[in-house]
């Protein structure tokens, strides 16, 4: 327990050290895989958990119209593309981070967006409409990660600061370059599918 | 193959013969009723107007009417008709038995037909203001004789160019006049006691559609002869106008783009003062649009008009169907619809109200329908009036009775909630008041009821902590005594 406090591999302290962390996870092999399988497990219930128990006053969703695998696609696809382009920018940019580390330390940077929506959605419970305190906790904690993410990347990916913002930039173009190629492909699987029914269906009138 | 074809056949015949004994059992109207839930999708509610009759000028007995624009009940439950075709008013009682007509009055000592009368508007002591669209004035009808006339007024307000061509005129409690008048985009037209003009009134504003921003980003690059051969952005007109007994003018818009602020409530200064709770623009139609070959069928209102208690209903010319809402926006019945059967309608253009009865008039059918309030429909507007007028108990046992009958009705549950928080038993009320889908009110019941929560716990809740921190401080102390030992 004491051991685990005080290294990488326990993602508080990566809240708290980001610079120590994101070094320790890229040059000494201290990020656990399967604390962030956790991490990213905790941000799928903490959306569930938001869309379905933010207090009524703040609660405009339909509660009864819960769809599980759309809120799973909306936690985990933002975080999978990121990493992705991510790496994509880092391999042309010369930076050093490896796909397994950006992973790692993107999954445990998200631990005070979560905690910070975990905040939002017991106090909003107990505040009224004219008392907006519920959404500064969520941007408390969304800001908190995107720092310390920001500072992370800059020491794995050894960029310095001017780098690592036009890293960023690229990073979040190519996010959208690559939902672009997914709707592409998507679209082109439905109508090659649409294609073969057709024919399929032919075939067999014509034979039967 | 074969056996299976005849067990199809046999399963439609059956679908449509249970299909048609259900219709037969439970068509008691030819119109759906419903009402809207918090996501602003329609849910089934019971009727609250049953049409009691539709008769046209033959059963009337006032001989076929022919294309009739507009009527007005007045305060005795004389109904004027504007049976425009045939150049002359005819004058019904509240049950649509044939009173008499109008067809020629006295203007300068000489007789002159009814011609081209398109709206008419009858004040307390039975003057009649009748909008002679064509002939570009307003009769003031007293006795059978025209006592004035209101023409196109000179003032600078005015270009030389207008045409005034009156199609609709309302006179509020002080007697001033409130003309409409066709391709008028500046509001109505507003008439001192005297007749003076008084000036324009309440001017709708340019809804700001896509269309509007790109017409507005092209004339900003444009020269100035470019931008005059642009067809330049006006404000819908009104399509109505109706005064209430406290001073209000009411006025409706046809063929808005944007679904809301249909019926605006004017007050003396000319502003719309008809908003739901927190300020909202109020959509007085149907919250679902029908989409007719990808576009959407927008609703479209032609009349308004106010009864004794402040509700208001309108006529929407897309759906054929009169809605009925109370003072804050909501919705309390819609009747009515397309068709050609009782109680819809193919052109509806005008609507009155006499005592708990709505008139309707039908342009192009050429007749008048008569509804009346079911049992639902009276119990929701007896539990509005009485919450209004501050009985809330009474209005509770109301609402609570419109419950039993319509367990969809938000209307009823806001109300509930609304009665429970004003008698200070905040738990009961946030659970109706949620079921209302009204945060607002939910959120000042929940403001309260915390309060009442922290006074209640909370002097217990500090000492509680203050003595958790001693005892955890004693402990700490004994514990460090004795390691020291």
């Amino acid at each position: 327990m004491k051991r685990l406090k005080k290294t990488a591999t326990n993602p508080f302290y990566t809240v708290m050290h980001p610079f120590d962390a994101s070094y320790d996870i890229r040059f000494k092999g201290k990020g656990n895989a399967t604390v962030s399988i956790v991490i990213l497990a905790a941000l799928f219930l903490t959306m569930i958990f938001q869309r379905q128990s933010t207090g009524y006053i703040f609660n405009y969703n339909k509660l009864s119209d819960l769809n599980v695998f759309l809120q799973f696609a909306t936690a985990i696809l933002p975080f999978l593309l990121f990493v992705i382009a991510n790496w994509i920018v880092a391999m042309l940019m010369n930076g050093t981070g490896r796909m397994r580390d950006i992973w790692i330390y993107t999954a445990y940077c998200l631990v005070p967006f979560i905690l910070g929506n975990i905040l939002a959605v017991l106090l909003s419970n107990v505040l009224v409409m004219e008392e907006p305190f519920a959404s500064y906790a969520q941007v408390f904690g969304a800001g908190w990660s995107l720092v310390i993410l920001f500072i992370g990347l800059m020491v794995m990916h050894e960029y310095n600061f001017v780098g690592n913002v036009f890293s960023c930039a690229c990073t979040v173009f190519v996010m959208f370059i690559l939902l672009f190629a997914i709707m592409l492909v998507g679209s082109l699987a439905s109508d090659f599918y649409g294609f073969l029914a057709t024919i399929v269906r032919e075939f067999l009138l014509r034979v039967s | 193959m074969k056996r299976n074809l005849i067990r199809g056949l046999c399963a439609c015949a059956g679908l449509l013969l249970s299909l048609g004994m259900s219709l037969k059992v439970s068509a008691q109207s030819n119109f759906n009723s419903y009402t809207y839930d918090e996501w602003d999708e329609s849910v089934a509610a019971p009727a609250s107007y049953e049409p009691v009759v539709a008769l046209n000028g033959q059963q009337i007995g006032a001989g076929d009417f022919k294309v009739p624009q507009d009527f007005f009940m007045d305060g005795q439950g004389t109904l004027y008709l504007a049976d425009t075709g045939n150049n002359r008013l005819v004058l019904l009682d509240p049950d649509l038995e044939f009173l008499g007509t109008i067809e020629t009055v006295l203007l300068d000592g000489e007789e002159i037909p009814l011609e081209d009368i398109e709206g008419l508007y009858v004040s307390e002591d039975g003057v009649i203001y009748a909008a002679q669209t064509s002939h570009n004035r307003v009769l003031v009808i007293q006795d059978g004789t025209v006592i004035e006339t209101i023409e196109k007024p000179v003032s600078n307000l005015i270009s030389e160019d207008f045409v005034f061509s009156p199609t609709k005129v309302g006179v509020d409690m002080y007697g001033r006049v409130y003309v409409l008048s066709k391709g008028c985009y500046s509001g109505l037209l507003q008439f001192d006691l005297d007749g003076s003009f008084m000036g324009f009134f309440g001017a709708n504003k340019v809804e700001v559609t896509a269309d509007v921003v790109f017409n507005y980003m092209w004339k900003s690059i444009l020269s100035d002869e470019q931008r005059a051969a642009m067809t330049s952005i006006l404000p819908i007109e009104y399509s109505n106008v109706d005064c209430s007994k406290d001073g209000f003018v009411y006025t409706s818009t046809v063929g808005t783009q944007l679904p809301k602020s249909q019926i605006k409530k004017l007050n003396p200064q000319g502003n719309n003062i008809y908003f739901a709770v927190g300020n909202e623009e109020i959509n007085f139609g149907d919250g679902e649009f029908q989409y007719v070959r990808g576009s959407a069928n927008y609703p479209s209102f032609i009349d308004v008009k106010v009864n004794a208690d402040d509700f208001i209903f309108g006529v929407d010319l897309t759906s054929g169907r009169i809605f009925e809402r109370d003072q804050e926006g909501n919705l309390v019945a819609v009747f009515g619809g397309m068709g050609s059967q009782l109680g819809t309608f193919t052109t509806p253009v005008a609507v009155e109200v006499y005592g708990n009865r709505v008139y309707v008039l039908d342009r192009l059918k050429n007749n008048i329908t008569i509804f009346e309030p079911t049992e639902y429909g009276a119990l929701v507007e007896e539990a509005i009036r009485l919450y209004s007028e501050g009985l809330y108990t009474q209005s509770g046992e109301a609402w609570a009775k419109v419950v039993q009958k319509n367990g969809n009705s938000m209307l009823a549950y806001n109300g509930l909630g609304k009665v429970y928080a004003q008698e200070e038993e905040y738990t009961d009320a946030l659970q109706y008041l949620r079921h209302s889908g009204d945060r607002y009110s939910y959120s000042r019941s929940f403001g309260k009821n915390r309060l009442v929560i922290v006074r209640k716990f909370g002097p217990a809740a500090i000492i509680a902590l203050i003595v958790l921190v001693v005892v955890l401080n004693v402990v700490h102390r004994v514990k460090k005594r004795r390691a020291k030992k």
